[in-house]
This record gives structure tokens, sequence and C-alpha cells, in this order.
């Protein structure tokens, strides 16, 4: 079958199932939900760009480009789960790229230089992501100091720390087991085993997220910590341990990176961290605040990657890529803010605050 | 001469009516009272006037020019100078750039500092305040300070409208302010005086309008001033809220719940000490700002007391969050003031608003039985009246009502059997009103023992079994329900115990 | 004793004098350990590079004072550096100059706009931003190369005049300038509101005074403030690099942090910013002449950051506690936050 048909059966399959469901109650009320509605969407326009593409190349749609989208949005999936949460409950992980190349170095050098067995070096670097984590979401949630700066200067500490495990050499190659995982080259029927690994990554953040005490307890951070700090929940505990799991993230990613790039470049992280946070805005997610679906953020990565992809066969240079992510960014602000009105009348954003006193 | 004609006045929050067709004028040098209980709509009045609020309806002329709303630069445009409850004060800055803000003096676009206090001595001294340095920063004041700036702040830029709420909340020595209101006055402004202190007003004021569920409901003049009708008048006896009777009386050996000793929270609670007992309803009265907040937020855990014990259900509890408040022996459990902050979350169902304290009870192995979860919310979202049709909507969506009674549905789920509740009422509607009293003492013959704060004391007289009237931080008076009359507690709430003379204050 | 002890309590109190004290003994370290004596052309290299950095970091300490958050400022430095460094050889360099500040403004405005109108969150608008003009920075310049006007050079450096004839090294005038329109910049009606906006913003509306529009011109003077610090980096490395603005965006953050401005809105200064933006460049020349560089470099400068903060920020809560025990109820909202902050 070709690529094309294959596609146009997806916007068919997509536009059938709209179709049905208007004619149902139930299924109106699910076309209205968001968490149903968005993915959707944003899946279908990622397979429309994929069509654009065939304007600059004739490579494009391709089974191979399918894949090579479906394995990068693996990575920008796992770091935008954790930064998800993160952005949820009002903060900013920008120690991404740190944590990235520490727990990619640690893999990397634990079983080269050190000669530990795999396990035991992804073992070791995810319980370090996790501690990193750890002492970021503490000093942000007992002194109550902005998130971005904390996770800034923690990443520089990082970047330090992953510059120094290496000792200035050059990067050091990544374990052969690693690198069949996520490089692509492993197959299962023929389908690469980044691809089942996104697909999993999907099913166990909509699990984390959606349906885990922890995940509720996020949303509830979110939306208010003043009620539920009231309402008995252990805020501090909650806190700290968003930043845990998204640290615990970037981590896995840095893994699984070291397997797709080789080697344990300190650079290995950089250029994932915007694609994440603009995937979780896309997705709908709106900061501090119990708005988000992690099904809207994973199809994101998609519709982001596919167009990273075709940019690239276009030909333009890399700063494109930066002006459209920033725009992307901001449209998706514009449209996902709850507050929908400008507020160019008479009405000032404090003035609530004023009438309640 | 007319000055101000406010006609037909309206504004709502949600379901609650804040201001209720108001319609009154005043005169040109003269100094006119507003009375009212708490929530009668003086102060969403003033904050129409003073251009902070915009009114649903209704319109407002001064000196013949309408008045635009929402805008405190036309508000002070047109004439009108208020100084605030809660003030203005901006706390870092210093006390002359907090006198001179809106108009700042500049030489070649500079505000110097030398300028600015010598210009704002000047406006103090003219107003009879010197002992305040004008350099130091507002922060360092006391209250009584910064309620004076906060008044000359006001008579100083000339109004013709002279709008003063609440200014002597914190004014030991009131004869300064009344020599400069009456200068005011003689000098052709109309001032608009908001108190609950009627022998002030007796003292100063020409006129009056006393306000009821936000409709002008009554005038007196100097001339007939008369205590006893003007708080019947106040209190009114239009709605009549049926509370639901106690269906049991008391019992004498109900266990003591929570016992507080000489609790000390900062400054604004000095040495309470109070017991419930199981089953009991016990009421905080007060006017507002009197540490009633202070108290019950320490108590939840929200805010840390300074000195002071208490037991729950006879072993000392450290309170040290509202997580171990909740957890210290049968539960505390607070339902807070401020809803929208403390209350709800907002962007969130009623489900999961409700299912917060269960949620391990309603999950397997970490993972949410979305089922157990929808049923347990339902049946407390039900006894408490809240209608199945708005669990699945947003809160913030809901009317005033049903966000507390969602609030109130989760509280129960917790199972505390301790509930502090703060003005839980406060801006719902009357039917919402009635489902939460009926919830309240459901609750309190289920053996739940109750502190209740409330702005309006009828319902503090028609649910509790004792009342405590808290004056700056103290408990000055305690009745039992049965004895308490508003007379009485009002009396207590402005600071004069029951045996005090009969003139003075409400 | 005692005497140690207040002086040791005031350094630890006041952010602008921890800053300076920090530099102090920073700038010793490097002055006794150098190998050779420091001349006047060490002085001024490293002035050189700290000019940018100071100057940017004011513009986000302004943004942070009323209580908001600016990443934008390690775009526009870059995108105006690469200006000033490639389009325009045959224009006039002062058109260039106000053209620049022009589209700092442009991007300080715009910033404005989408948080004051639009309600957005300031971080997620100006991380648009920031990508945004990384991006176009990119397209503009794809190789580091270009070249700076020689006379804007020599007015930035002061490379042109003798070194025996500078008795103040030029850098280190233009912050004394900066610092005189600081002090004074502090004492205009802007200065003032923007101090107050960021400590109760309800109050200066209830004032009268328009909130918004003090944010906007905030905003915008940010703007002009970070395309000023393009202008001098493009001086500083005499040609333009599309990359080189990334380093800016955590040290923009560490200058102010260092500087003693907490992130709470409402105070904070330029004058220990300008401190933060000295140590931060003297400090991997104090680390190179006692041996330490590279990889632990880094490590030092990101836990100086943090505790810089965590200084900032305990002493902020200390203050609240302060403000809640001599005050009434009045500034609870304030000092509740601050004291609560560690109460859960």
């Amino acid at each position: 079958m070709s690529i094309e048909i294959a596609l146009f059966i997806c916007l068919a399959v997509s536009a059938i199932t709209v179709f049905i469901a208007a004619s149902s109650e139930g299924g109106r009320n699910l076309l209205r939900s968001p968490g149903f509605i968005r993915p959707l969407i944003l899946v279908n326009l990622a397979i429309g760009v994929l069509f654009l593409g065939r304007f600059y190349s004739d490579g494009l749609p391709s089974y191979l480009s399918v894949g090579t989208i479906l394995t990068q949005s693996l990575f920008v999936a796992v770091i935008a789960f954790g930064q998800g949460l993160v952005m949820l409950i009002g903060g900013l992980d920008l120690s991404i790229p740190g944590v990235i190349a520490v727990s990619a170095t640690i893999v990397a050098v634990g079983t080269s230089v050190w000669e530990w067995p795999v396990l035991v070096a992804v073992v070791v670097a995810l319980i370090a992501s996790a501690l990193f984590g750890l002492i970021s979401g503490f000093i942000i949630a007992k002194f109550q100091i902005p998130a971005f700066i904390i996770t800034l200067a923690m990443g520089t500490i990082l970047a330090g720390v992953s510059m120094g495990m290496t000792f200035g050499r050059k990067a050091p190659a990544g374990p052969d087991a690693v690198i069949n995982l996520f490089s692509g080259i492993g197959k299962i029927y023929g389908i690469g085993i980044p691809i089942f690994i996104f697909l999993l990554v999907g099913v166990l953040g909509y699990i984390i997220q959606a349906k885990s005490v922890f995940g509720r307890q996020a949303y509830l951070f979110g939306s208010s910590p003043g009620t539920a700090r009231i309402a008995g929940q252990p805020v501090l505990r909650i806190e700290i341990l968003v930043y845990v799991v998204g640290a615990l993230a970037s981590g896995i990613a840095g893994i699984m990176l070291l397997g797709y790039s080789g080697n344990a470049q300190l650079s290995l992280g950089d250029e994932w961290l915007i694609p994440a946070i603009t995937a979780v805005l896309v997705g709908g997610t709106v900061i501090g605040s119990g708005l988000g679906f992690w099904q809207s953020t994973f199809a994101a990565t998609v519709l982001l990657t596919t167009i990273i992809v075709v940019i690239q066969a276009t030909g333009y240079p890399e700063g494109y890529k930066s002006v459209l992510y920033g725009v992307v960014i901001l449209l998706a602000l514009i449209v996902t803010r709850p507050d929908r009105k400008w507020s160019l009348a008479k009405s000032n954003p404090r003035q609530q605050v004023l009438e309640r006193k | 001469m007319k000055i101000l004609e406010v006609s037909n006045l309206s504004k709502h929050y949600g379901d609650a009516t804040a201001l209720n067709g108001a319609t009154l004028t005043m005169e040109a040098g003269e100094i006119h009272a507003i009375v009212g209980e708490n929530g009668a709509g003086k102060s969403t009045l003033v904050k129409v006037l003073s251009g902070i609020v915009v009114p649903d309806r209704g319109s407002v002329k001064i000196a013949d020019q309408e008045l635009e709303f929402g805008n405190p630069r036309k508000s002070g445009s047109l004439g009108v100078s208020t100084a605030f409850q809660e003030l203005s004060l901006i706390s870092n800055l210093s006390v002359a750039e907090n006198v001179l803000i809106s108009h700042l003096p500049t030489r070649f676009g500079i505000v110097t500092r030398a300028g600015v206090e010598s210009q704002a001595r000047e406006i103090l001294h003219e107003w009879g305040v010197n002992d305040i340095n004008v350099r130091s920063t507002v922060a360092s004041l006391s209250l009584s300070a910064k309620q004076r700036i906060e008044i000359v702040c006001a008579l100083n830029s000339n109004p013709k409208i002279l709008i003063l709420d609440e200014p002597t909340a914190a004014l030991s020595d009131t004869s300064w302010l009344f020599e400069h209101v009456q200068r005011m006055r003689d000098a052709g402004t109309c001032v608009i005086y908001i108190s609950h202190k009627l022998a002030e007003i007796k003292e100063i004021c020409d006129r009056g309008t006393i306000m009821r569920n936000g409709a002008i409901v009554g005038e007196f003049l100097k001339a007939n001033f008369n205590h006893e009708h003007i708080i019947s008048t106040m209190i009114g006896r239009s709605i009549s809220l049926a509370f639901p009777p106690r269906e049991s009386p008391l019992r004498e050996d109900a266990s003591t719940l929570i016992e507080v000793k000489d609790l000390v929270v900062g400054s604004q609670v000095s040495g309470v000490s109070l017991d419930v007992r199981a089953g009991e309803i016990v009421g905080i009265a007060g006017l507002e700002g009197q540490g009633q907040r202070e108290l019950f937020y320490s108590l939840g855990g929200a805010i840390r007391s300074s000195s002071g014990e208490v037991r729950v259900d006879g072993e000392v509890a450290k309170l040290r969050t509202p997580r171990t408040a909740s957890r210290s022996g049968p539960g505390i459990a607070l339902v807070p003031e401020e809803r929208k902050r403390e209350g709800i979350f907002s962007d969130m169902t009623s489900i999961k608003n409700i299912s917060v304290p269960v949620l391990s009870k309603v999950s397997t192995a970490g993972i949410i039985r979305n089922r157990s979860e929808r049923s347990m919310s339902r049946k407390a979202g039900s006894e408490n009246h809240l209608p199945e049709d708005f669990l699945t909507r947003n809160v913030g969506q809901l009317s005033g009502g049903n966000q507390q009674k969602t609030v109130l549905a989760r509280t129960a789920l917790s199972g505390a059997q301790i509930l502090l509740m703060f003005d839980p009422t406060r801006g719902i509607d009357p039917s919402a009103k009635l489902e939460v009293y009926s919830t309240l003492r459901k609750s309190s013959g289920e053996g739940v023992g109750v502190l209740l704060y409330s702005t309006e004391i009828p319902e503090l007289l028609g649910l509790c079994d004792r009342i405590l009237v808290m004056y700056d931080g103290k408990i000055v008076a305690s009745m039992l329900g049965s004895d308490a009359t508003e007379e009485k507690v009002m009396a207590a709430a402005v600071g004069r115990h029951s045996s005090a003379q009969s003139t003075g204050a409400l | 004793m005692s005497a140690v002890g207040s002086v040791v309590r005031r350094i630890a109190s006041d952010g602008s004098t921890r800053a300076a004290f920090i530099l102090l003994v920073f700038f010793l370290i490097w002055a006794i350990n150098a190998r050779n004596p420091l001349e006047s052309k060490d002085i001024t290299d490293w002035l050189v590079l700290a000019l940018p950095l100071a100057v940017a970091s004011i513009g986000v300490t302004l943004v942070i004072i009323t209580k908001q958050f600016d990443l934008s400022a390690a775009g526009v430095i870059t995108l105006t550096s690469v200006m000033m460094a490639t389009s325009f050889k045959e224009t006039n360099v002062w058109i260039v100059v106000i053209l620049v500040l022009a589209v700092g403004a442009l991007v300080g405005l715009l910033n404005g706009v989408f948080v004051v109108f639009a309600k957005l969150p300031a971080i997620a608008v100006t991380l648009a931003t920031l990508i945004i003009l990384q991006g176009v920075s990119l397209i503009l310049l794809v190789r580091p190369g270009g070249s700076v006007d020689e006379n804007l050079i020599a007015l930035v450096t002061g490379s042109s005049e003798s070194s025996s004839s500078a008795f103040i090294p030029r850098p280190a005038l233009i912050l004394l300038v900066l610092v005189v329109a600081w002090l004074l910049f502090k004492r205009t009606k802007l200065g003032i509101y923007m101090y107050a906006v960021g400590r109760d913003e309800e109050a200066v509306q209830l004032s009268g005074v328009s909130v918004r529009k003090v944010r906007l011109s905030i905003f915008t003077i940010a703007g002009i403030l970070y395309a000023l610090a393009g202008v001098f980096l493009a001086a500083a490395i005499k040609s333009g690099d599309a990359t080189i603005g990334e380093s800016y965006v955590l040290s923009t953050f560490a200058a102010i942090a260092i500087g003693g401005t907490a992130f709470i809105g409402g105070s904070g200064s330029a004058i220990g910013t300008i401190f933060g933006a000295l140590t931060l460049m003297v400090m991997p020349k104090m680390l190179f002449v006692i041996g330490i560089s590279g990889w632990s470099a880094r490590v030092f400068t990101g836990v100086l950051i943090i505790l810089a903060v965590l200084a900032g920020a305990v002493s902020a809560m200390r203050q609240g506690a302060k403000l809640k025990e001599t005050a009434g109820d009045v500034d609870q909202t304030n000092a509740d936050h601050l004291v609560e902050g560690n109460g859960y």
C-alpha cells in the first residue's frame, strides 16, 4: 500500500469517526471534550502538513519519513511529558538539557570507562536524574523561588558536571544495547523499535497524568495551590515530586537520545527543550492551571516533528525553524488562554480582586 | 444644592445581590452617614462611586455630570475622593510619596525627595498630623498612622464628595478626624461617612441613610436620631429565613472535640480560649478584622500560631499545616474565606473537586477508579443539595451557592469531625443559604462540632448553641444562643461589654 | 565584636551590599593571585565584557521590580548585535544605533502588549519572543562574522585613546553614567510607580494610577536597554554571532540574583545588578588564577546563582515576617504570602 493511500485512510477514518460521533448525543459530548477532539485535529493537521511536503521534496510523504517523524516524536514526547507536568503546576523546567547530558554521560562513561553493566548504568543515571529533580524541586517549593531560575542554574551545574565526567575527552559512545533500541536500527515486523516505545510512552503518560493519583494531585496543585493546601493535600510533596518526575523523564530521554545519536555529546539535549515546551503549549496546557491533556500534548509532538521534517526538506536555514517555534508558541498561547477577552474594555484584570475585598 | 444623585444602582455577583436599585441624593455641605449591616451594600456603593466597580444598572450624577463607571481617575476628576476601609497605601513607598501618589511634583521630570517631603509635610501639617515622619516607609507604620494618612490623602484632594469608609476602625482619637470633617463640610463638601459606630454618627452626621440588602430602606436626620429605630431598620425583618431547628437537644455528656487555650496569632489574635463539643455549633461574631480569620486559619493549620495550646480530642495537637490539622484526632476541616482562591479548583469538575479527600480510597495501586470516584462524589454532592447536572461541570462556571455546596461536599467527604466554617454563606443566594443551614444542622446532629463565623448575626442567632464575640483579637463576650439578641451581640462587637452605657455604638 | 556582627548583618540583609561584598572578594582574589600585577588593560577587558551584561540585566531588573519576567533579553541582544555587525555597512553607524534601539523598544512593547492586554503569562510570551529573535538573528547571519564600526568600538571600549591618557576606563565611565541615570530614573514618576506596581497593584489602581501604562512603559524601556546592550556587545566582540546571546538567558538572571534583587516584585536595584554583572564576569578570571577552570567553573557559577537566589528569598521571608509583626493587618496579603511560604 502506498503511503499516500495509508495517510488518506487515516484522514478518512477520522472524518468518519467525527461523522458517527456527531449523530448521537453521547458522541457530540465526546466531540466537545477537548481531550478527544484536540488530539484528533492535531494528528490530522500533521498528515496535512506531510502532504504539503510534497511541494518541496519528492521523498515526502514516505514510510521512511513517517518512521523518522515518529522516532523523533518519541524524544519530544518523553521530555514534553515531564515538562508538561511542571508547566501544569506553574513552573518551567529549563534544566532539561543539563539532565539529559548528565544522564547520557553517566550511561556512556559508566559502561565504556568504568565498565558497569548497562542495566546498572541506566539505573544509576535515572537515580541521579531523580536526585537533581529533588534538589531543584525542594528549593523551588520550599523557598517559593521562580522555577525557571533554579532550573536554569541547575542546568548550568549539570552541564558542568557532564563536562567534568568526560574529562574533556571526546564524547563517549553509548552501549550497543541502548543504541540498538533507540537508533531505529532495531526493528520488529519491519517497524522501528522507537515507534513501539513511542506508543508505549503515549499510553503510560496517559495513565500517569490522567488516571493516577499523582497526576490528579498535580492538576489540583496547578488549578489552585491555595485550595489544594486548605483541602489537606501534601502540597510541598506534590510540587517536589512533579520536579522529580520531570527530571526522571529527562533522564530517560537522555538515555534514549544517547542511543539515537550514538554518543553522549554535551549538547545532546539542547535542541529538544524548545520543541517540548512548544508541544505542551500547542497541546493546550495552560501554565499554572488545571487545564491540559496528555493526549493533546502527545499528538502535538507528532505535529511539531512533522513540521520540522518538512521544513528540513525545504532547505530553509535553521533560523526559520526557531522563528516558527516562537510564532507557534505565541499562537498557541493566544488560542488556549482561559480568559478569552483582550482586555481593552474598562474592566481591569485586578478588578475582581478589588471587588471581592 | 444637590451634589450627588444616585439612581437605581444595581450590582449582582453571580446570584448574590450587592446593590439592588439603590437611589439616593446628597447635598453639598452635609455630612451624610450610611449605615447598614455587613453585606448591606455600603462598600459596593463606595466602590461604584470611586470608579472601582462597574454596576449592572443605574446611573450616578455628580454636580449634574454623569459619572463614567469603572475608572478611578474619572471619579477623581469629578471630585470624588475616598479613604478606603482596606486602605490604598502602597507599603514600599514612603509616606510622602503615598500622600502625593497621583500628582507627584517633579522638577525636570525628577521627583526630588526634598520636594515631595516638604510638600507632604506641609499637607500633613495642614491637616494636623505632625507626629508621622514623611520619610518613613508605610510598611513600618502602625495601623492607626496608616489610617490617618489614608484619610489625609482623601481630604487633601479638595473633593466635592469625600467618602470615608469606616475611618475610625483603627483610630483611637476621633476628635482629630471630626474637626477636619466638619471643616470640609463647612467649606461645602459633601462627606459620606460610613461607620458601624452609631455614637460617632450621632455626634457628627447631619443626615443618614440606612441600607439593607443592597437597597435604601430608611433615612434619618440628626434632629430625630433614634438609636433603636435605626438598628431595627438596619436589621429589618424582611428576610425571614427559616433556620432549621435543632432536632435533639445538645447532649450533656457530649465530649469536647477541640479545646483552645490562650491562643495567640501574631498581633491579630491575642489570647483566645474556647472549646467546641461534639454536636455543638459555636458561633463567632464580630466586626470584620477582629482576628476571626486568624483564629480560624490557625486552628485549620493554614497559618501558624505564635503561642497557646490546642487540644483535639483531649490530646495536644500541633496544627502546622492544613494536612496535619485534618489528620489530628477526629480531623479538622476549614471552609475558607476566599472561596475562589482557597475553596475551589475552578477549572476542574465538581466530581474532581469533591473527591479530593478520598483519592486514596477510590484508587487501586495509585490509579483512580473513575466509577467509584464518581459515585462517592455524587453521593456527597447530593447530600449537600448540589444538583446532579452540575457534577460534570467546571466549578468555576457554577454560581457561588453551588460552589460552596461543592466545598461543603468535599469537607463532608473528608470525614472531619471538627468543622471551621468561615462565613460559609457569604455571597450566595438565599435558597442556597437555607441548604447550607440544613447541611450544618445535619452534620451537627451526627456529632460534628462546628465553629461558625458569620458576618450576618441573624445566622448565628438562628443556628448556634453558643455565641462568642470577638473584638480586637480577644473574646469579649460569650452567650448562650437562646439568650443572645442582635443588640447584645452588636454591643459586644463594637467593644462595649453588655454592662456598658446604652448610648454610644450600635 | 558587635561592630563586626553588625557589619556582617548589614551585608547579609541588604542585597546590593551583599553583591558589592561578593564582588570585592572575587576581585581581590583575582588581583592578588594574578601572575602579573593587574594592568589597566586587564581591568578594561573585564569591564568591556561586563558592560553589555550589566545593561541588559538592568533592563530585566526593571521588569522584575514590576513583578513580571522577561526572557527575551538574550534574543534582543543577539539580534541587535548581529544587526550592528552586518547589514548597514554604508549607513551612518549612529542611524543604525537609533534603528537598533527602536527595534528593542518595539520588541519590549510587544511583550508588554501580550502580557498586559492579552493577559498571557510573561514567561511564556517572552520565551516565544526569545526564540523568534534568535531565529531572525540566525537568518541574518548564518555564520559568525561581520564587522563593527571603529568609531563605535572606540567610543565603547576607549581603545583608540593612548592608555596613559585614559584615567578611567571608558566602560567604567559608561557604567557610571548608567548608575546616575538609574538614580535619576528611580526618582521619576515612572520609577516610583514601577516599585509601587510591583508591590501592590490593587492599591496603585485605587490611587488612580494606570497599572497598565506603567507595565507597558517598563517593558518598552527594558527592550531599549537590551538593544543598547546589543550595541555594546557588538563593540566588545567587534563582530556578530547569532548564537552569542544564548548564555545571556542565564547570566542576566544570574546577575540579578547575585545583585540581590529578590524575585518577589516591588524591590530591587540596578546598582546591585551592575555589581552582579561585574561579579559574574570577574568570576572566570578569579577562578582561573586559583586554578579552577572548565567544567568546575560552570558548576561554581550555577551553585553561586542558587545560593544568591536563596539568600534573597530567605531575607525577603524574614522581612515579610518582620513586616507582619510590626504592621497591623493591612499588609497581610504580602506578609502572609512570604511567611506562609514555608508554612506548608
